[in-house]
């Protein structure tokens, strides 16, 4: 067995993992937080993946990566607006709705964009290779570990010690007493479905020098997010980072192994899970 | 008690369009292939088929406000079982229907059982992911669903091979499809499935175990899909990608609730209008799915009841909360 290759696979699966479960952890969010599915969240990934497309052949990569998200964060707040109407309607309505902002995106960023597929280029010294024991590693999956870890920690950190994180949190186990408190909700969803989706635009920027961005993958993108929900529980952050992972390297792994198979593998670990747990994988049962 | 559960059920139940309404719409549709010029009746057999279809997913939709966004997948199963056996494995066309219909059920039991098994939100989403996954596995399992060229070559029954005839086959399994659905949605079954609707947790409370009654409802509802998709691959003589994608799917909840999802024709309305419109508007415009998208939002948001909506619902809701006042009472 090559271990090498099983090592650089292990990274670039770890990698797209973290990609993954920024865009899933956004819509985890907004489920627990606002008891809204964001299909759109795809398009928005694609949607940052395009912006940091224009932004890298004007400025540069290092100012797509701060500028995108915060430009699909600002197109999220417009999207936000529409469902204003529909919190207290049948939830069949605000899926709808967002299955429409998805279609109208993907095809407001083709008429933008053309339907050319487009490829992002990297900065050269992070689309080069390090060498590790004689061989090669691709810097870039590296850097968007790290990238999504620190992520991960900013935002355990806004979580936990700051007061917004401290009413994000509150929202989400008793949304009415929140209301009750003075605090201005609506307010409050805005700021929270604005995160949400900065973080599928970050997840977009960071996916973009990987792949060729084509505005039909929207659902594609969505599907990956999806199947992460579920194994991990749809409001269980820390499950949907651990799903992110295992799907991530299983994808990796599997496109080493089985070339024809893999793009089943989430589906059926999707499958699997919902026979064995339907709730999630790393979800606690409530006593 | 028992006049206010029945004025309850009054209340929910779906009455049909006077009979005499049935009647001229019936002689009206099939007087249609006489009148029309030839080219339109291609296009009105496809909204009669997608008309069973938009009707299927309103007994899960309207009747039992389940939300299957992803009905395309059972739809196209119903197709590409039919297309595979037909194309690849030579089958003759009867055998071949009732065998695709035999693996439509039980696929379509097998997707169901795991889609209920999580919480109302999980039910979309997994409807809607098993829409992804069938589309990725059409795409990519190319020896045998042909990609994104499709399978072609599906024949039609010899009798009704010619235009004008096989529009008159459609519109007579519709019809008989039509009735088995109504008198589903009428009988003792129909009231519960509209009962998980306007309140689920007092079914479980009388003892009625909801998840099967979803189940079963599932089952048929993607059974008609799968009727609808084997007509359709009859109608174009091919079996191709745009049957499973996710944008069929939206378009027939578009179907049912522009036409009116608490009503028994409002789907069928709505699928005359969104075909008819769809095909018109695809000839000068590239952007189908943007418009739909647009369409969707603009029917969320401010037209929800749809065009049949019905008036006594909303004349009828004092006598709703003196009905919910004693339940809350006895929950309590």
């Amino acid at each position: 067995m090559d271990w090498v290759a099983l090592l650089r696979q292990l990274i670039v699966g770890i990698s797209s993992g973290m990609i993954t479960f920024l865009g899933a952890a956004g819509v985890s969010l907004v489920v627990s937080g606002m008891s809204l599915m964001n299909f759109a969240q795809g398009a928005f990934m694609l949607l940052g993946a395009y912006v940091c497309y224009t932004i890298t052949r004007v400025m540069g990569f290092w100012w797509a990566l701060l500028i995108a998200p915060l430009v699909v964060a600002i197109v999220g707040g417009i999207v936000e607006l529409l469902m204003r109407p529909l919190y207290k309607k049948n939830m069949l309505f605000q899926l709808i709705l967002t299955m429409g902002i998805a279609f109208v995106m993907a095809d407001g960023i083709q008429l933008i964009w053309g339907t050319l597929v487009k490829t992002v280029t990297a900065p050269v010294f992070i689309s080069r290779t390090f060498s590790l024991l004689g061989t090669p590693f691709p810097t870039y999956y590296v850097l968007i570990i790290v990238i999504a870890c620190l992520f991960a920690i900013g935002m355990w950190l806004v979580f936990e010690k700051t007061k917004l994180g401290m009413i994000f949190r509150a929202i989400i186990s008793d949304r009415e007493m929140v209301g009750s408190l003075g605090i201005n909700v609506n307010k409050l969803y805005s700021i929270m479905f604005m995160v949400g989706v900065w973080m599928s635009g970050l997840a977009g920027v960071l996916i973009a020098p990987i792949i060729g961005i084509s505005s039909q993958k929207s659902f594609g993108i969505l599907f990956s997010i999806m199947t992460v929900i579920v194994i991990g529980g749809i409001t269980s952050m820390r499950g949907v980072l651990y799903a992110a992972l295992i799907v991530g390297v299983a994808n990796a792994l599997g496109s080493l192994y089985l070339p024809w198979f893999y793009t089943l593998i989430p589906g059926l670990l999707m499958v699997i899970v919902l026979i064995l747990r339907p709730e999630g994988l790393f979800v606690r049962s409530e006593d | 008690m028992n006049l206010k559960v029945e004025d309850l059920m009054t209340r929910i139940i779906i009455r049909n369009k006077p009979i005499g309404f049935l009647i001229a719409g019936v002689i009206i549709v099939a007087v249609l292939p006489l009148i029309i010029p030839s080219q339109w009746i291609q296009l009105f057999t496809q909204v009669l088929i997608m008309a069973l279809f938009a009707t299927g997913l309103n007994m899960e939709m309207g009747y039992a406000g389940m939300m299957p966004l992803g009905q395309a997948t059972f739809l196209g199963l119903g197709a590409y079982s039919f297309g595979i056996l037909i194309v690849k494995a030579h089958m003759s066309l009867a055998p071949a229907i009732v065998l695709a219909l035999f693996i439509c059920l039980i696929v379509n039991a097998i997707i169901g059982f795991l889609c209920l098994r999580g919480k109302p939100m999980t039910f979309g989403l997994l409807h809607m992911a098993f829409n992804i996954l069938f589309t990725t596995i059409v795409a990519k399992w190319i020896p045998i669903t042909g990609g994104d060229v499709g399978l072609s070559g599906i024949p039609r029954p010899h009798i009704f091979a010619g235009t004008v005839p096989f529009y008159y086959m459609v519109l007579g399994l519709v019809l008989i499809c039509y009735l088995i659905i109504s008198t589903i949605m009428n009988s003792p079954f129909g009231k519960i499935a509209q009962g998980l609707r306007e309140n689920e947790e007092r079914l479980i409370f009388l003892g009625i175990n909801t998840k099967r009654y979803q189940l079963i409802l599932f089952i048929i509802s993607g059974f008609f899909a799968g009727v609808a998709g084997i007509l359709l691959a009859m109608l174009n003589r091919g079996v191709f990608s745009s049957y499973v994608q996710i944008i069929l799917s939206a378009q027939a909840m578009m179907m049912c609730l522009i036409g009116g999802a608490y009503s028994f024709w409002g789907p069928t309305l709505g699928a005359a209008l969104i075909v008819i419109f769809s095909n018109t508007v695809s000839n000068y415009v590239f952007y189908w799915q943007g418009i739909l998208g647009v369409i969707m939002i603009v029917t969320v948001l401010g037209f929800r009841g749809g065009i049949l909506r019905k008036r006594s619902v909303k004349t009828n809701v004092p006598d709703v909360s003196v009905n919910k006042s004693p339940s809350g009472g006895t929950a309590g």
